[in-house]
């Protein structure tokens, strides 16, 4: 099955080829141009990994993460950004992102992450299922 | 002017001249982010020819395109890097109106799209320069666009116009929401101030125009030093 990745970036231009990058390597890709954007996406639809940018308009990515995992907990999130710094790396990572990746990035690696992602989505979405099934039966 | 103040002074020029940097060393982050994934493009098509699928020739020349475009906004903004950086360690000079507006333009265009607003300049309808210190000057008007932004911009543009005033220029912020005695709302931040006095710099808002206007007066001794301290000296002002 093909992972499926939500691209958030106020860079057009970036946005437009890692996603075109990311679809030659058979993953099925959306983009969004804001964390507003992003939010309303993953409410309709599910993605194995969120790749979000740290520094947005508006909202910022560290907000967007917390809205997004308030509203999936399961949303696997992989900060990319331009602006890597140690302290904002460690809140991004305390606050459930699953990773940091500083700009330019190695499409190759982000794509083994994607596969990681996936993983870890559908582990947690087995898990909250195992649990849903033990109440339901009164264990 | 008092020591405390003085160095103030010296740590916020420090801090400005930081935020600016670090703003404009994240936009080039992005422009190099975007030449990667070009190239990486690239890469990939090759790779996908190796393998039999046919290369197309639109779809390289737009790569290549795009690759110019990326250097190109690399290029204003090293540029504008650089000119910002010099405005440091030059001596004050005349200065051409037009040049500050388009430069104010590529470093603040971050800064205020990170507060989802853009910057449309206007610059005079013939040439003006003034003698002053470029970096008060582009102090004085990104604290005055930092504290429009803050108040408010109905339609996501704030406007920064240039234009002769005499012998002088004036400067004239438009697109924010003022609030009553807006000039003092932005004479309230100290740096303002010292940066006002620094320049010989006088802000206004007109009631009713709905605009900020910051005024230069022809050159005066005030108006090409880089510290306050300095100005009042020229000025024969006691501290």
């Amino acid at each position: 099955m093909t992972e499926k990745v939500l691209i958030v970036d106020d860079d057009e231009a970036f946005r437009r080829i890692l996603a075109e990058r990311m679809r030659n390597r058979q993953l099925e890709v959306q983009t969004a141009s804001s964390a507003a954007e992003a939010l309303e996406l993953i409410e309709k639809e599910t993605f194995d990994a969120v790749l979000l940018d740290l520094m947005m308009p508006e909202m910022d990515g560290i907000e967007a993460l917390k809205r997004m995992l308030e509203k999936r907990p399961e949303t696997q999130v992989i900060f990319l950004t331009g602006h890597p710094s140690v302290s904002r790396g460690v809140e991004a990572m305390k606050l459930g992102a699953l990773d940091f990746i500083p700009k330019p990035v190695d499409v190759n690696e982000l794509t083994e992450k994607i596969r990681q992602a996936r993983a870890g989505r559908l582990l947690f979405v087995e898990k909250k299922n195992r649990e849903k099934l033990k109440r339901l039966l009164g264990e | 002017m008092a020591g405390d103040e003085g160095s103030s002074f010296s740590r916020d020029s420090m801090r400005f001249f930081g935020t600016v940097s670090a703003s404009a060393t994240h936009d080039l982050k992005n422009v190099l982010a975007v030449i990667q994934e070009n190239a990486g493009l690239l890469e990939d098509l090759c790779r996908m020819a190796e393998r039999g699928r046919p290369l197309e020739s639109g779809r390289l020349m737009r790569l290549a395109v795009e690759l110019q475009q990326q250097v190109r906004r690399g290029d204003r903004i090293v540029s504008a890097m650089n000119r910002f950086a010099h405005s440091v360690d030059e001596e004050p000079k005349a200065l051409d109106a037009a040049g500050l507006l388009e430069l104010l333009a590529v470093l603040s265009a971050r800064f205020l799209a990170a507060k989802g607003l853009q910057l449309q300049t206007t610059p005079p309808a013939a040439p003006a320069s003034l003698p002053a210190c470029p970096f008060l000057l582009i102090r004085l008007l990104w604290s005055c666009l930092e504290r429009a932004a803050s108040l408010g911009c109905p339609a996501k543009i704030l406007e920064l116009a240039g234009e002769s005033a005499g012998e002088g220029l004036a400067f004239r912020i438009r697109g924010f929401a003022p609030p009553s005695g807006a000039a003092a709302v932005f004479l309230s931040a100290a740096e303002t101030r010292n940066l006002c006095t620094a320049l010989g710099a006088a802000l206004a808002c007109p009631s009713g125009s709905g605009e900020l206007v910051i005024r230069l007066p022809a050159a005066s001794p005030r108006a090409i030093t880089r510290d306050p301290r300095e100005a009042r000296d020229r000025a024969g002002e006691k501290t």
